[in-house]
C-alpha cells in the first residue's frame, strides 16, 4: 500500500453479503487526506511552472507564488474476500463519495483504491444480481463517479474484472500496478449480454479497436497492455498517481489545481455532464424503457431469424428450378 | 518554396465593435487566390501519379495527363486586436464564405488564416456576448464552415483559445505555427459551462481522453503537442499548408482535386453533413431548445443535490443506530 502519511477523515462499514458465489464477510471504505511530502524550497515545485512554452519566457505561476497544492483525498475499499460490487458494497462508496463531496471538506483530488492486494474489483456477484441493483446502487454510484466536482483517479493495484474494470472507467484517469493484476471484460465467457450504460462508457473512452478485444475476446489485458491501449493513463501505485495527478507540466495537474482554487463553485462537474451526456442518458434510461428495448431487440431477433431461414428455402429451391 | 502570390478576389469589411473588454475599430476580411510558383515540381508530380502501390506497376494518371492543380483560396481575417468573435466578425465571415461558395468561382481548396501575428482567435468577447448571438451569428458560420462544399483548412499562426480554437475544429484540416500560440479551451478557469454545440465538435473529432485533457485540466497545447495529440493536422504556415492540401500521395491533396474537377457538382459538403450529423443537430437547435436543455439540466442537479443530502442523513442515520 501507500507510503505515504494519511489522516483519516472518516471510516464507513460495509455490511456483510450473503451469497452462494461469493459471500463476503463484511468490510469497509475509509477517506483519508495525504500529506505529501513537503517540497524543496531551492527546487521549485511543479506547479508553480504552469507555463512552459518556450515563446512565452519565464514560467508564470497562476494564482500566487508558489500556489499550493490541493488537498489529496485516498479512498480505500475493502470488502473481503474480492471486493464484489454488491449492494452494500456499492451504497457504502455512494455514501462515502457523498460525504466528501457535501461535508464541507476543501476540494481538490479524489484517488481510489482497494487494500485488497490482489483485486481492485473482481465485478458484480452475478449470482445475486437483480435489475434492482443496477438501478438502486450500481448506476447510482456509477453517476456519481462520472460526474464528480473533484478529479477522480483510479489506481488499479490488482485485478479489475467486468463491472470492475467498469467501475474504474467510470474515473476521470486511471493509474495501474505495473507488476500485477489485469484488465478484463468477461461477458462472452459466461453468456451474459452487455447492458447499454456499461458499452457507453467503453465507447466513449477507449477506440473501438481496443473495446472489441475486450469485449469479443474477453481479452485480458497487463498492465502495459493497458497503457499502451490507453485503458490507463499511467502505470504505478498512489504515489506515482499523486505525480501524475499534481504535475501541472508534463501530468494532469492543472485541472487538480483550478478545482481546488475554485471550490465548490467549480465547473468542473458540470463540464462532465456535457462531455459524457450520452453515457449519462444511458444510465438515466427508466427500467421500462430499457426492458422495452431489451425485449423489441429479442422480438426483433426472432423475427430476423424466422425470416432468414425462409430466405434460405426460398432461395435454395429457386436454385434448385433453375438446375 | 516562394510565397504563393495572391490575388485579392473580394475584401469585406468588419464594423465596428464595442466593448467594455475587447473593443475593436473593425476590420477586413479578404479572399485571395493564390498562385503557386510553376517551378514546383511537386506539384507536377503529385498529380500525376495517382497510384504508387508497387502492386500496380506504373503510375497511373486519373483524368487525363497532369490535371491542373486545384484553385487555392485565402481567407485572411483582420479584426484587431485579436480576432475575437463578435458579431460583425461572424457575419462578415459568414459573407465570405457565401459569396465564394455562390460567385461563380471555381471550386477548389479554402485556407483560413488571421493576419494579426499574435493571434489566430481569442474566442468570444464574453462582456458583450448574448445567448441570441450563438444561433443568430456564431452556429450558422460554423454550420457554413462544417459542411463547405470545398476543403477548408485552418491554418492557426498563433493562439487559438476558446472559441477561436473551435472556429479551427469546424474546419476539416489545420496546420499550426510551429513556433508561436497555444490551442486552449479555459471554460473550466473561468467557471463557464461548455453549451452542447461546443462539445459536440470536439467529441467528433478528438479521441475522449484529448479532449479530457482540453477541458477538465484547461490545458494549453504548444504546436508539437497539438500534433501528437491529433488536434492539428501538420505544423508549418501558409507554404506547408499549400504542400499539405495538395500532395495527393502523403497529404490530404485527393479532397481538392477530386472537387475541383466535380466543381458545383460535388458531393463533398453532404458527406460532412453524414459525417457530422450529431453536430449539426446540435448546432441547428434554436436558442429556446438549447436555453431549455441547460435548464433542465440546472433542475436536474438541484433536485439531485437536495436527494444526496437526504441520502447522506438517511445513511448516516442508520450507521449511528446500529452503533
Amino acid at each position: 500500500m501507500s507510503s505515504l502519511p494519511q489522516e483519516v477523515l472518516f471510516t464507513l462499514p460495509i455490511p456483510p453479503h450473503k451469497s452462494p458465489a461469493a459471500p463476503s464477510s463484511g468490510g469497509k471504505i475509509t477517506v483519508s487526506k495525504l500529506t505529501l511530502p513537503t517540497a524543496d524550497p531551492s527546487n521549485p515545485t511543479a506547479s508553480t511552472s504552469m507555463s512552459s512554452h518556450p515563446a512565452q519566457g519565464k514560467p508564470r505561476p497562476k494564482h500566487g507564488d508558489p500556489a499550493p497544492t490541493p488537498p489529496i483525498y485516498l479512498l480505500t475499499h475493502h470488502s473481503p474476500p474480492d471486493n464484489r460490487l454488491s449492494p452494500h458494497f456499492l451504497s457504502t462508496y455512494l455514501h462515502a463519495l457523498l460525504k466528501l463531496q457535501h461535508g464541507g471538506y476543501p476540494y481538490g483530488l479524489l484517488l481510489t483504491t482497494s487494500s485488497i492486494p490482489k483485486f481492485y474489483s473482481n465485478g458484480l456477484d452475478l449470482a445475486t444480481f437483480t435489475p434492482e441493483t443496477k438501478t438502486k446502487y450500481l448506476y447510482p454510484l456509477w453517476r456519481k463517479l462520472l460526474t464528480y466536482p473533484m478529479p477522480t483517479c483510479a489506481v488499479v493495484n490488482g485485478h479489475a474484472f467486468a463491472g470492475g474494470l467498469m467501475t474504474a472507467m467510470f474515473h476521470d484517469y486511471r493509474v495501474m500496478n505495473p507488476h500485477r493484476g489485469w484488465l478484463c471484460l468477461n461477458e462472452l465467457e459466461f453468456d451474459a449480454e452487455l447492458q447499454p450504460a456499461m458499452a457507453e462508457i467503453f465507447k466513449v473512452k477507449v477506440p473501438n479497436a481496443v473495446f472489441r478485444s475486450l469485449v469479443l475476446e474477453a481479452r485480458r489485458l497487463t498492465s502495459l497492455q493497458a497503457l499502451e491501449a490507453g485503458l490507463v493513463d499511467g502505470l504505478g501505485g498512489v504515489e506515482e498517481a499523486v505525480e501524475v495527478m499534481t504535475d501541472v507540466d508534463g501530468g494532469h495537474g492543472r485541472g487538480v489545481m483550478v478545482v481546488g482554487a475554485r471550490g465548490r463553485k467549480t465547473v468542473y462537474g458540470k463540464l462532465k455532464e456535457e462531455i459524457y451526456r450520452e453515457v449519462l442518458a444511458a444510465l438515466d434510461m427508466k427500467q421500462d424503457v430499457e426492458d422495452e428495448m431489451w425485449e423489441g431487440r429479442r422480438k426483433d431477433r426472432e423475427t430476423r431469424e424466422r425470416e432468414e431461414k425462409e430466405l434460405l428455402e426460398r432461395l435454395g429451391r429457386e436454385g434448385k428450378a433453375k438446375l | 518554396m516562394a510565397p504563393p502570390s495572391q490575388e485579392v478576389l473580394f475584401s469585406l469589411q468588419i464594423p465596428a465593435h464595442k466593448s467594455p473588454a475587447a473593443p475593436s475599430p473593425g476590420g477586413t476580411i479578404t479572399v485571395s487566390r493564390l498562385s503557386l510558383t510553376p517551378s514546383l515540381p511537386r506539384d507536377a508530380t503529385a498529380f500525376q501519379s495517382m497510384s504508387s502501390n508497387p502492386a500496380h506497376g506504373r503510375a497511373r494518371p486519373r483524368h487525363g495527363d497532369q490535371p491542373p492543380p486545384p484553385p487555392i483560396y485565402l481567407l485572411t481575417h483582420h479584426s484587431p486586436p485579436d480576432n475575437r468573435l463578435t458579431p460583425p466578425f461572424l457575419q462578415t465571415y459568414l459573407h465570405a464564405l457565401l459569396r465564394l461558395q455562390h460567385g461563380d468561382y471555381p471550386y477548389g481548396i479554402l485556407l483560413t488564416t488571421s493576419s494579426i501575428t499574435k493571434f489566430f482567435s481569442n474566442g468570444l468577447d464574453l462582456a458583450t456576448f448574448q445567448p441570441s448571438d450563438k444561433p443568430r451569428y456564431l452556429y450558422p458560420l460554423w454550420r457554413k464552415l462544417l459542411t463547405y462544399p470545398m476543403p477548408t483548412c485552418a491554418v492557426i499562426n498563433g493562439h487559438g483559445f476558446a472559441g477561436g480554437l473551435m472556429l479551427s475544429m469546424f474546419h476539416d484540416f489545420r496546420i499550426m505555427n510551429p513556433h508561436r500560440g497555444w490551442l486552449c479551451l479555459n471554460e473550466l478557469e473561468f467557471d463557464a459551462e461548455l453549451a452542447p454545440a461546443m462539445a459536440s465538435i470536439f467529441k467528433a473529432k478528438l479521441t475522449n481522453s484529448t479532449f479530457r485533457s482540453l477541458l477538465l485540466e484547461a490545458r494549453r497545447f504548444t504546436s508539437l503537442q497539438a500534433l501528437e495529440y491529433g488536434l492539428v493536422d501538420g505544423l508549418g504556415g501558409l507554404e506547408e499548408a499549400v504542400n499539405v492540401m495538395t500532395d495527393v500521395e502523403g497529404g490530404h491533396g485527393r479532397a481538392g482535386m477530386v472537387v475541383s474537377v466535380r466543381g458545383r457538382g460535388t458531393v463533398y459538403g453532404k458527406l460532412k453533413e453524414e459525417m457530422y450529423k450529431d453536430v449539426l443537430t446540435q448546432l441547428e437547435m434554436s436558442e429556446l431548445e438549447e436555453t431549455q436543455i441547460v435548464e433542465r439540466r440546472m433542475l436536474d442537479r438541484v433536485m439531485r443535490d437536495k436527494e444526496e443530502k437526504i441520502l447522506i442523513e438517511r445513511l448516516g442515520g442508520v450507521e449511528k443506530a446500529k452503533l
